[in-house]
């Protein structure tokens, strides 16, 4: 990998979309704070972390809509080509994408969220902190972040038109399907379980004499399993989408 | 088949594998259950002895502060994950986060108990930004020390001396049957206490900054009388 051409291709996708990246910039704040306003006014109904909710909405929806706008040349033959010949490796050309859209997306967003959150602490003169990334364990949704970055990727590279509905599509119809398998592997493992909800790689929740109880899987378990998920995961759809974009380029 | 199609082929096999052998361990997990225990749904960590208790965090879920002759706390197994604690001295340090629920709610809540402490010998505990039940404790002297917008409610307590601080917008009510010989209440920082459900014989109140104590008609006359 050459790191002048990961510089100019970064450089290049920058210029090209600069204008479409500052109005989307500018968008997000405006999102951001329309659903920061709409949980002051309705502050009485929306109780519990909505802070944790509106900060979700904004990064998934946005971080979406921005990796999608990688490789958006391969929607159109003739600019496809052009983007294929473009003198670099297609290694170089995922890792830049990766790069853009998670690393520098992140970067970005994390600070356009705290100065919304910031402004609006202090416009509706609130006794509340700032949104606590690393309480509660919330910071995993920034690895859940990394994996959906890779699949919307994964998306672009595989899917000529409309990859972006296309991708939600799949995501929405595999996660049911692991969330189905998950159940029925439990239910085919315990005798005489009735799981009412579960989280696949997680937990899982039964119902017993009108109780809902909660099996977690041990902390230390978790903690050895937790990062070949978070972190195994992205790095694999990630070389995926590199094999895809190799494979067009033959 | 294309290079990119056999690793993803690969990388959704590795995955259906992995979340079978989580399933394992989950499965051990379950059979580890006691299902004829009262606290199935908690899970019971035994601590050190202590005599004060200090405990803050969130206050989405209710907390159980109440005697008994072993030390432990019980976390709600869903709530397991939020539970952090630690004995320093003569000190147990809790923070039990999560979401927070607006304190005007909290009286009604129908949530269920995300966390029981059971201690033998109290003498102080300091709450702060929670949602506590402080029950049975039968005692010479009892401090609670009420901060952060906390919410607890006290019942069925017995103690010599009773002292309560409330501050921060915290707010307390007495149910039941509480009593103390002397009861020193101190309430400041907009704070509200309910003291209905308290009998004593002698009251210290301590009041600052727009604070409300509310009391039953035969408590408030007496307080006038004296």
């Amino acid at each position: 990998m050459n790191w002048s051409s990961i510089r100019l291709l970064i450089t290049r996708q920058l210029k090209e979309h600069m204008r479409v990246y500052l109005i989307s910039l500018a968008l997000l704040a405006g999102l951001l704070s329309f659903m920061f306003l709409l949980i002051h006014n309705w502050r009485d109904s929306f109780t519990g972390a909505v802070e944790n909710g509106v900060f979700l909405i904004g990064l998934f929806l946005s971080g979406g809509m921005f990796t999608n706008s990688m490789f958006k040349e391969l929607s159109n033959k003739p600019e496809g080509i052009w983007l294929l010949n473009t003198p670099a490796t297609s290694l170089e050309k995922v890792f830049s994408a990766v790069l853009l859209s998670s690393v520098v997306f992140l970067a970005i967003y994390l600070g356009v969220f705290f100065l919304v959150d910031a402004l609006y602490l202090s416009l509706t003169a609130q006794s509340g902190n700032l949104l606590g990334i690393f309480s509660n364990g919330f910071h995993e949704f920034i690895f859940l972040y990394l994996i959906f970055n890779g699949l919307v990727l994964l998306g672009r590279a595989s899917f000529m038109k409309y990859s972006f509905l296309k991708t939600m599509v799949l995501i929405i119809g595999v996660v049911i399907l692991l969330n189905t398998f998950n159940n029925f592997t439990l239910e085919y493992m315990i005798p005489d379980l009735s799981v009412t909800s579960s989280m696949p790689f997680s937990s899982f929740q039964f119902r017993h004499s009108g109780e809902n109880i909660h099996v977690l899987l041990p902390s230390s378990t978790r903690a050895a399993f937790m990062p070949f998920l978070w972190i195994l995961l992205p790095l694999a759809l990630w070389g995926i989408t590199w094999l895809k974009i190799k494979e067009k380029e033959i | 088949m294309k290079s990119g199609n056999i690793a993803l082929s690969i990388l959704v096999l590795l995955l259906l594998t992995s979340m079978v052998w989580v399933n394992t361990q989950l499965k051990e997990v379950y059979h580890e259950i006691d299902f004829t225990d009262k606290l199935r749904s908690y899970l019971t960590i035994e601590t050190d002895q202590y005599s004060i208790l200090k405990v803050s965090g969130s206050n989405g879920y209710p907390i159980d502060i109440k005697q008994s002759e072993k030390p432990s706390i019980s976390v709600l197994r869903s709530r397991a994950s939020q539970l952090e604690h630690r004995i320093e001295g003569d000190t147990l340090i809790i923070r039990f986060s999560g979401a927070r629920v607006s304190p005007a709610s909290l009286a009604a809540t129908t949530t269920p108990t995300g966390l029981i402490i059971s201690s033998s010998k109290l003498s102080g505990v300091i709450l702060t930004d929670t949602h506590n039940r402080v029950t049975g404790f039968s005692q010479p002297s009892f401090t609670l020390d009420l901060r952060g917008e906390s919410y607890t409610e006290i019942t069925d307590n017995q103690a010599s001396t009773l002292r309560v601080k409330a501050s921060q917008r915290s707010s307390f009510e007495f149910y039941n049957k509480n009593t103390a010989d002397t009861a020193y209440i101190t309430l400041k920082d907009n704070s509200v206490g309910f003291l209905d459900g308290l009998s004593y014989h002698r009251l210290q109140p301590a009041m600052e900054d727009s604070s409300l104590m509310v009391l039953s008609k035969s408590a408030l006359q007496a307080l006038i009388k004296k």
